[in-house]
């Protein structure tokens, strides 16, 4: 955008300059006129038998500055009406092109930001995803990590009151068949059970307690 | 001389007090010697049939010279330091011959010194446990009860 600032500043230096040169061409040149009818003069009045010749030569000089200056005002006029036409005419173009750059850089930028946008979009999504899962992820092992615990707290509870029924039934067993011992009847399964493990109370002597 | 625990001979308390038994025949019969060579009166000795069993010995036999009893002393002293000690529990306490049997059981199958301690425990409801030293053998019925509890509620759910 600044570019633009500087191209405009430098085209109006340029004009300007223009017309500076303008002026001064049209001042020197009035004055190379003024120089050339005063050397006229100064010739004239040299000769005094042709002092006749002098007034008219003045008359001459007088139509000729009026000449001259209604050049130099038509010129001044039509450089006027040229620069301002040439400035109108630089003025429009500037104008054009400066849209035409305006529009350029805001193009650009349009795209820029549109890029940037993207890229920042790209990556809230790719950002959000990661989340996501990460979330998915934490969720599934919790409810994996839930489902265990409940598991185990089932399978514990289960334990738990077979064991409580075990031993319900046990203790219940037990009271009744210990009022009713008969050793003489368990005598068979008491000599059985010796025989069974026979071996493995003879390696428990020999080892020591 | 080989000697063998009678199956009476059940636990440490039987075997010393035969110990002493012993000690105290021995004491007499020295007292008896000593005493033969100043007077004519002795002391009578009596033997338990405890040790006349153990020393196969009938009524009114012979009793053992000094030196015979000193070996016998001596053997039953390494025996009560030897004999490895078993701690029977039952659910009640057994009749003298379930007891020698079981007793004669384990002198012929696991060690022919082996002593037993009966012990009465109501809550086994059946079956029996060995204690020998820190290690424990359960056979109780309680015991199989209780580890196959979840067998009972098997069988419990099929009904």
């Amino acid at each position: 955008m600044n570019f633009s600032y500087y191209i405009v500043f430098g085209i109006i230096v340029i004009l300007a300059g223009l017309n500076l040169i303008s002026l001064y061409w049209v001042t020197s040149l009035q004055k190379r006129l003024k120089e050339a009818a005063t050397a006229r003069a100064a010739e004239a009045s040299k000769n005094p038998a042709n002092e006749a010749h002098t007034v008219l030569v003045a008359e001459e000089l007088l139509r000729l500055e009026n000449v001259a200056k209604g050049d130099i005002q038509n010129a001044l006029v039509q450089v006027s009406h040229n620069f301002q036409d040439d400035l109108a005419n630089t003025s429009k173009k500037i104008n054009t092109k400066v849209e035409e750059m305006a529009d350029k850089v805001v193009q650009d930028e349009l795209t820029k930001y549109q890029g940037t946008f993207d890229e920042l979009r790209q990556a809230a999504i790719e950002t959000l995803s990661r989340v996501q899962a990460a979330i998915e992820e934490q969720s599934r092992k919790k409810a994996e990590d839930v489902s265990v615990l409940v598991e185990a707290e089932k399978k514990k509870v289960i334990e738990k009151f077979e064991q409580k029924l075990g031993d319900i039934v046990a203790g219940y067993l037990v009271e009744v068949l210990g009022s009713n011992v008969d050793l003489g009847a368990q005598r068979g399964y008491l000599f059985a059970t010796l025989e069974a493990h026979k071996d493995e109370l003879k390696k428990a002597v020999i080892d020591g307690p | 001389m080989d000697h063998k625990l009678p199956d009476h001979i059940t636990g440490p308390d039987d075997l010393q007090l035969l110990e002493l038994e012993v000690n105290r025949v021995l004491e007499l019969s020295r007292e008896q010697a000593l005493r033969r060579s100043k007077t004519a009166k002795a002391p009578v000795l009596e033997l338990s049939p405890q040790l006349l069993e153990f020393l196969d010995l009938g009524p009114g036999s012979a009793i053992p010279g000094i030196a015979e009893l000193e070996e016998l002393k001596a053997w039953l002293e390494q025996a009560r330091g030897s004999a490895p000690v078993v701690h029977l529990g039952l659910p009640g306490m057994p009749a003298e011959k379930l007891k020698t049997e079981i007793v004669h059981w384990f002198r012929q199958e696991i060690n022919p010194l082996m002593l037993l301690v009966f012990e009465y425990n109501r809550g086994l409801a059946g079956g029996f446990v060995i204690r020998l030293g820190s290690q424990i053998y359960d056979y109780s019925f309680k015991h199989a009860l209780l580890t196959n509890n979840q067998a009972m509620v098997k069988v419990m759910k099929n009904v």
